[in-house]
């Protein structure tokens, strides 16, 4: 999957982003701390015991008081990817067989997350990746440098579609006991949770993070080919469900899709999420490209 | 009930897979989805109708074991009560009349058209068992296909058949209908026609009385008539719509009897139609026009007049209506005219003889030309030889005739007998006796004459056949008529200067007779011909005794062998209209249509007398409204015509419908 075309793919993607955000990305942006930077941010009162290194003795000769310099704090970004990697994801449901098989969800997610970590690591961010289903399934700890890269791509390599419901929110909740420090929190899902994809999400901002929403689906899902008496198997819970599917009915399940997908775009944007949605018969660098224009714009 | 062929039962078994199906059917398709999330949203409200479609999946089967069944028993040809015993005789009566020609504006097709579809139709629902055959009822009764039990050939005969302009012969038909299947029980006769049959109140009205009184023949007559046309085993299929019509009705044109060069015309024109109409009347003689007559003719009424013209030359006498009506062949007629040509007389006159009034008289004649006397070679020979007071040394060939005969006839023969003895004279020879049946004395009267100068003639066999014309009382024969194969003799001892009988109407009278009967003039109408009729025509091409044969060559150019008998040829029924043309040449290639140019054309002879006129002058056929067939004329058809196994498929085709509109419902509702 991560052969020597995909890696050169991967490091034209990191030149573009530089490009394109010239030190807006994760390990070069300034964080809202204040501390050991270099860039002068604003002054305060003296108090004892500051180190009198950051003392602004100009002032103090000018006007006679004691105010500290403070510098605006830059930081390396922790980057985590949660990528699901429940049955799901990797579910066959082309049905017609005159259509092309659409490509799995999980593969495309994975080449997403290969992606983003080249790029973070490329900038001296740290990343780690967070595999989920109805929990934690396997973490990638964080790590730095672009030599990583072949670690984190093993890594991806080695995953498996496992477990058998998705619950995003339990997911959150054991991740936010981990980590070590807040970040950047790309999840990278189908968001076909039973319990709902929102609670998660919200746990992550009440924790600091910034999430960012990653929507993959195929195309059967959102325009599936079926018709006739059929028995629904649902891949992770494993539930049957006997029905004759129509017209009518399948133009019923278009729209409970579409409202579907479009109470995620008003949720992402009610909280100001960055939200990226695509289907698996698109490339993964076009997704890519995709979220850098919309974080360029924004 | 029964069945035909009920190994075909054996189709039956083709429910086994359907039931095979529907088991595995019932396995419905395993299709794996990331999520049942929107699923259970489209189909959480339709729980409750679980137990409807578990339900309607028996029913679909039902009924596609149903469509089997009904099929399997369709194609093993069930019978009703009434056909297990016997198979049916259906017996195909197509009218291809003049009238089935009329062309309907609607569809743009003719009667027979239509008829031939329906026939073909009729003819498809043949069974097995079943016997077929096939009846044309237009001009003559025709069996076209016999009793035969394969239904295509009757299908192919129908599209051969082609219309005539002969009358209607439905009775006849049905008559040989009813002779070619004489069990009364399988018998079924379906007759495809317009109605235009004579009398055809027959079968618009209801039978008065069915049995009717022995003493009322007329009534016993429409009655078998009746019977003829109707009946339990006739089904009249009615084709066409009811149109009006113009048609020439009647067209007869004779030579006048006292101007020998005019003719007289009869025509009437019949309006069949409920409003007025206006037409013209074109009358052509061959190609040149001899009147326009305009016409206005009130609803059911028709013009009849006879019309009087005069010309020496014969032909082609044709009348035509400027109409568009929708049956053409009656709107133009046809009639020969005899021709009249000029006859060229050399009169010998004795020395003692002035032959004055017989002068005079055949002066009278009109076409007749007397030579003069010192006539030279340039001049048209002479056609007939007159001799008047003198005997001829020799007799001439050609046509003789001999007045006021002074000795006997010069000696011919081997053995050098006279040609005629003349007896002694003879006082008050009042003649006695006449010969009626002669055309020499057609409207002459001699009895009680006494014919001056009368002697008898005895005429000797070796010169030709004598026919004693008139007698007198005692037995002596004065006027003699001769059969010669060098031409007519007429002999009449009587001395016309001194007997009256110049002065008789009836002497004219006689001469025209004689000039007639020299050159076959038999001076009678020659009818134009109805189609579809038999009837002898007057054709003077032999003698009376002498029986030969002849072509008839029609106006499309096919010959027909017809017999001549005295002077006789019996024709019909002729089937189309047109100027027929008799021959005597070319009797071996009868029966081959003549190709070569000129002979196609039967009026192309210079001679009119081998002509023959047929037109359709048939008001049935004219008449195009169709009448009202009442419920016993238009009886049932024979069960067969709607087998079991028609409606076997009919509920089967019903099914499908069915179980279409329920797998719609299922699937796309």
């Amino acid at each position: 999957m991560f052969d020597s075309d995909f890696l050169k793919q991967l490091e034209y993607l990191s030149l573009l982003s530089k490009r394109m955000f010239q030190g807006q990305l994760l390990a070069q942006r300034r964080t809202m701390q204040t501390g050991g930077g270099i860039e002068f941010s604003d002054h305060r009162e003296y108090m004892h015991g500051d180190d009198l290194r950051y003392l602004d003795w100009n002032v103090y000769a000018r006007h006679g008081d004691l105010l500290l310099k403070r510098f605006q704090e830059e930081e390396d970004l922790h980057v985590y990817l949660l990528l699901d990697v429940s049955q799901s994801m990797e579910v066959d449901e082309t049905f017609a067989t005159a259509e092309a098989a659409d490509p799995p969800k999980f593969k495309l997610a994975r080449q997403i997350a290969a992606a983003l970590a080249y790029i973070a690591l490329a900038d001296l961010d740290r990343v780690s990746i967070v595999a989920y289903a109805d929990g934690v399934k396997v973490v990638m700890p964080l790590v730095r440098g672009k030599d990583q890269i072949l670690s984190v791509l093993r890594f991806l390599e080695g995953l498996k579609c496992h477990g058998e419901r998705t619950d995003l929110r339990r997911t959150v909740g054991e991740f936010v006991g981990r980590a070590p420090r807040t970040g950047l929190a790309i999840i990278i899902s189908d968001l076909f949770d039973q319990d709902g994809f929102r609670e998660g999400v919200d746990r992550l901002r009440y924790a600091q993070f910034e999430p960012h929403v990653i929507q993959i689906h195929t195309r059967q899902e959102a325009d599936p080919k079926l018709l006739g008496d059929v028995q629904l198997v649902d891949c992770e819970t494993g539930t049957e469900k006997k029905v004759t599917v129509t017209e009518r009915k399948l133009r019923h399940y278009k729209q409970l899709f579409e409202t579907f997908v479009q109470e995620v775009e008003t949720y992402c944007r009610t909280h100001g999420l960055a939200h990226t949605r695509t289907t698996t018969d698109v490339p993964f660098d076009a997704v890519l490209l995709k979220m850098m224009r919309a974080a360029a714009v924004g | 009930m029964s069945f035909a062929s009920p190994d075909k039962l054996i189709w039956l078994l083709a429910a086994l897979p359907i039931i095979a199906f529907y088991i595995l059917k019932t396995r419905l398709r395993r299709r794996p989805v990331s999520t049942l999330l929107f699923w259970d949203q489209v189909f959480e409200q339709k729980r409750q109708r679980s137990l409807w479609q578990n339900l309607r999946h028996w029913i679909s089967l039902l009924l596609q074991l149903a469509f089997v069944g009904l099929l399997g028993f369709a194609l093993a040809d069930p019978l009703w009560n009434s056909q297990e015993d016997t198979g049916q005789d259906l017996i195909l009566v197509v009218d291809n009349s003049a009238s089935m020609r009329a062309v309907d504006p609607a569809t743009g097709n003719t009667r027979l058209q239509e008829a031939i579809e329906q026939a073909s139709d009729v003819a498809g629902t043949l069974r097995s068992g079943d016997n077929i055959a096939l009846i044309t009822a237009g001009g003559s009764v025709r069996v076209v296909v016999g009793m035969s039990d394969f239904a295509p050939t009757v299908q192919e005969a129908l599209l051969e058949i082609q219309p005539t302009d002969g009358p209607t012969r439905i009775g006849e038909a049905i008559t040989a209908a009813r002779r070619l299947a004489a069990d009364d029980l399988k018998r079924r006769i379906v007759v495809f026609s317009d109605g235009g049959v004579a009398n055809r109140d027959l079968l618009t009205d209801a039978p008065a009385q069915p049995t009717p009184e022995p003493n009322d023949a007329t009534a016993a007559a429409a009655a078998e008539q009746r019977r003829s046309l109707t009946g339990d085993d006739v089904r009249w299929m009615q084709v066409g719509t009811s149109q009006d019509n113009l048609a020439i009705t009647t067209f007869q044109v004779r030579r006048s009897t006292v101007d020998p060069i005019g003719y007289s015309l009869l025509v009437e024109v019949h309006n069949f139609s409920s409003q007025p109409a206006e037409t013209r009347l074109t009358l052509k003689l061959d190609d040149a026009l001899v009147d326009v007559i305009p016409l206005e003719i009130e609803a059911e009424g028709s013009f009849r007049k006879q019309i009087d013209s005069t010309s020496r030359a014969g032909g082609v006498l044709t009348g035509e209506l400027k109409s568009d009506d929708a049956l053409q062949v009656d709107n133009v007629a046809r009639a020969i005219l005899p021709n009249r040509p000029e006859i060229p007389v050399k009169l010998v006159a004795g020395e003692d003889s002035e032959s004055y009034y017989l002068r005079r008289v055949l002066e009278s004649i009109p076409l007749v030309k007397i030579l003069a006397a010192d006539a030279v070679d340039s001049e048209p020979a002479a056609r007939l030889t007159v001799f008047a007071g003198v005997v001829p040394e020799t007799i001439p060939e050609g046509p003789v005739l001999l007045v006021d005969i002074p000795e006997s006839g010069p000696a011919i023969g081997t053995d050098g007998q006279p040609a005629w003895r003349l007896g002694e004279q003879v006082d008050n020879p009042i003649i006695a006796k006449q010969e009626k049946q002669s055309p020499l004395l057609r409207h002459v009267q001699l009895q009680n004459v006494i014919l001056a100068g009368g002697r008898d003639l005895e005429v000797s066999e070796s010169l030709g056949t004598p026919t004693t014309l008139l007698e007198t009382a005692g037995g002596d024969r004065v006027c003699v008529s001769i059969e010669r194969s060098e031409g007519r003799i007429l002999l009449l001892a009587s001395d016309l200067d001194t007997s009256d009988l110049p002065l008789r109407i009836a002497f004219p009278v006689l001469m025209t007779n004689a000039m007639n009967w020299f050159f076959r003039e038999t001076g009678e109408i020659r009818p134009a011909l109805a189609t579809g009729l038999t009837t002898d025509v007057p054709w003077d091409v032999a003698e009376d005794s002498e029986t030969g044969t002849a072509n008839l060559i029609a106006p499309s150019g096919e010959r027909t062998l017809v017999t001549v008998q005295r002077n006789k040829v019996k024709l019909g029924p002729l089937p189309s209209v047109g100027v027929y043309r008799l021959t005597t040449e070319d009797v071996s290639e009868t029966g081959d249509v003549e190709t070569g140019e000129g002979e196609t054309d039967p009026t192309a002879a210079t001679d009119d007398a081998n002509l023959v006129a047929v037109n359709l002058s048939d008001a049935n056929e004219s008449d195009l409204r169709l009448p009202e067939l009442p419920e016993t004329t238009a009886g049932e058809l024979p069960p067969a015509g709607r087998s079991p196994w028609f409606y076997l498929i009919l509920a089967a085709t019903g099914l499908v419908i069915t179980e279409w509109a329920l797998f719609q419902r299922r699937v796309v509702a």
